[in-house]
């Protein structure tokens, strides 16, 4: 027995335009079907998703933002149509903890890259935009990288295959995706390095408690 | 009036009075969940949806003065939260655990499904990825977020009739997938 195609070829076709179906539609066996089996998707459809909701609480990070980034209007219209450059480093001051600086401890530097506009907001940047982290060892031998969002590990060259050594020197690029308050973690020592990490608080606290030397970059704010 | 046309023109209203915070304010009330839901249903994960619901009002704030009344402001912050998801979508692409149907059986390897899923609604939402990005966008909005084809227009960037015929094509599709998985229609 040939199936009825009508429904697929036509009546689809008029239902989504709003329009009328024909005598056949409420005749035809298989199209009465497949007319069912259309709605039924169409209630699926509807219903999906239907049982999640965001958190009560959702809007209050939303003013957060706002009310601590005053002129976040003003400094997007200024800066965000900038375009024609590709790509547009901003370099962060470095704030170290440490006080003996030098590169002979090892050093830190964060710079923020926008795919197709340069975005200077300072230390403000927006979703999307990536990091790029150039650690160097000093005279260490062991060194952990670590980045926070809202003081809980987001990122570790531990397990990432965005780290990269050369020599003396590692880089690690990754999306800043999520608004949020953002920190990167330099820990060095001449010893193996183990250290409770998951909070930025307990990580800084346990490595200044082992006598590692710790460089904590400015704090990035992602809008 | 319905909700939705209140929320519309009291948001109109405060962003012609330049009062951006009460226009965000009726707006986040108005859309909230919509947005949370839309992206919840593009992305798969609460946690991610999350942080893009935050991502699109913050958005939207920034950029109030570009909106120019061509359309109502719902479909301007979906055309927000439609860029927001693929962005965060082509930032995960890398990591992505592809879904894979093996002998007509279910396999969802990595994506994160919330447990208070039934089972049809993974089938669905298994079945939607199968589909192109384009087509499961358009399936979304116009009947999980219930746009018209001239709303959509608007939020896709194509004709009515190209999102039109895109969900024609994608309707037969997609039943028949949840048939072949078992779902009952």
């Amino acid at each position: 027995m040939i199936r009825c195609k009508r429904f697929e070829t036509e009546a689809l076709t008029i239902l989504e335009k709003g329009g009328e179906l024909d005598k056949h539609f409420s005749e035809c066996k298989t199209c009465i079907e497949e007319y069912k089996k259309y709605l039924k998707v169409k209630t699926l459809l509807v219903s999906l998703g239907s049982d999640v909701a965001p958190p009560p609480d959702w809007q209050a990070p939303i003013w957060e933002s706002i009310s601590t980034s005053t002129n976040l209007r003003k400094k997007t219209i200024q800066w965000w149509r900038l375009s024609g450059i590709t790509a547009a480093l901003i370099v962060i001051a470095v704030i170290f903890l440490n006080l003996n600086k030098g590169t002979e401890l090892g050093t830190i530097s964060v710079q923020l890259t926008s795919s197709d506009a340069i975005i200077y907001r300072g230390i403000t940047t927006a979703p999307g935009d990536k990091v790029t982290i150039t650690a160097t060892y000093g005279e260490h031998t062991y060194m952990k990288l670590y980045a926070y969002r809202e003081g809980k590990l987001m990122f570790s060259c531990d397990n990432s295959p965005d780290c990269n050594r050369n020599g003396n020197t590692v880089t690690a690029t990754f999306p800043l995706q999520a608004v949020g308050e953002y920190h990167i973690v330099q820990i060095l020592s001449n010893q193996p390095i183990e250290l409770n990490n998951a909070q930025l608080n307990n990580c800084l606290l346990n490595a200044k408690n082992a006598g590692f030397v710790v460089n904590i970059s400015s704090s990035i704010k992602v809008l | 009036m319905p909700i939705n046309e209140l929320a519309e023109k009291g948001a109109s209203q405060a962003l012609k009075a330049k009062n951006f915070n009460k226009a965000l304010d009726i707006l986040m009330k108005a859309y909230g969940s919509d947005i949370f839901r839309y992206c919840f249903n593009i992305v798969g994960s609460k946690e991610d949806a999350q942080d893009l619901l935050q991502i699109v009002f913050i958005n939207a704030y920034r950029d109030f003065d570009q909106f120019k009344g061509n359309s109502s402001l719902k479909t301007w912050i979906f055309v927000i939260a439609r860029n927001r998801c693929f962005d965060h979508i082509k930032q995960h692409k890398r990591y992505e655990t592809r879904i894979t149907l093996t002998n007509s059986v279910l396999d969802v390897q990595t994506q994160e499904m919330d447990d208070s899923c039934n089972r049809t609604g993974k089938i669905l939402k298994t079945c939607l990825d199968k589909l192109t990005e384009n087509s499961r966008n358009a399936m979304l909005l116009r009947f999980n977020a219930g746009f018209s084809y001239q709303e959509l227009s608007h939020i896709i960037n194509q004709k009515p009739g190209t999102i039109q015929a895109t969900v024609v094509r994608a309707i037969p599709l997609l039943r028949q997938c949840l048939e072949e998985n078992g779902v009952t229609l």
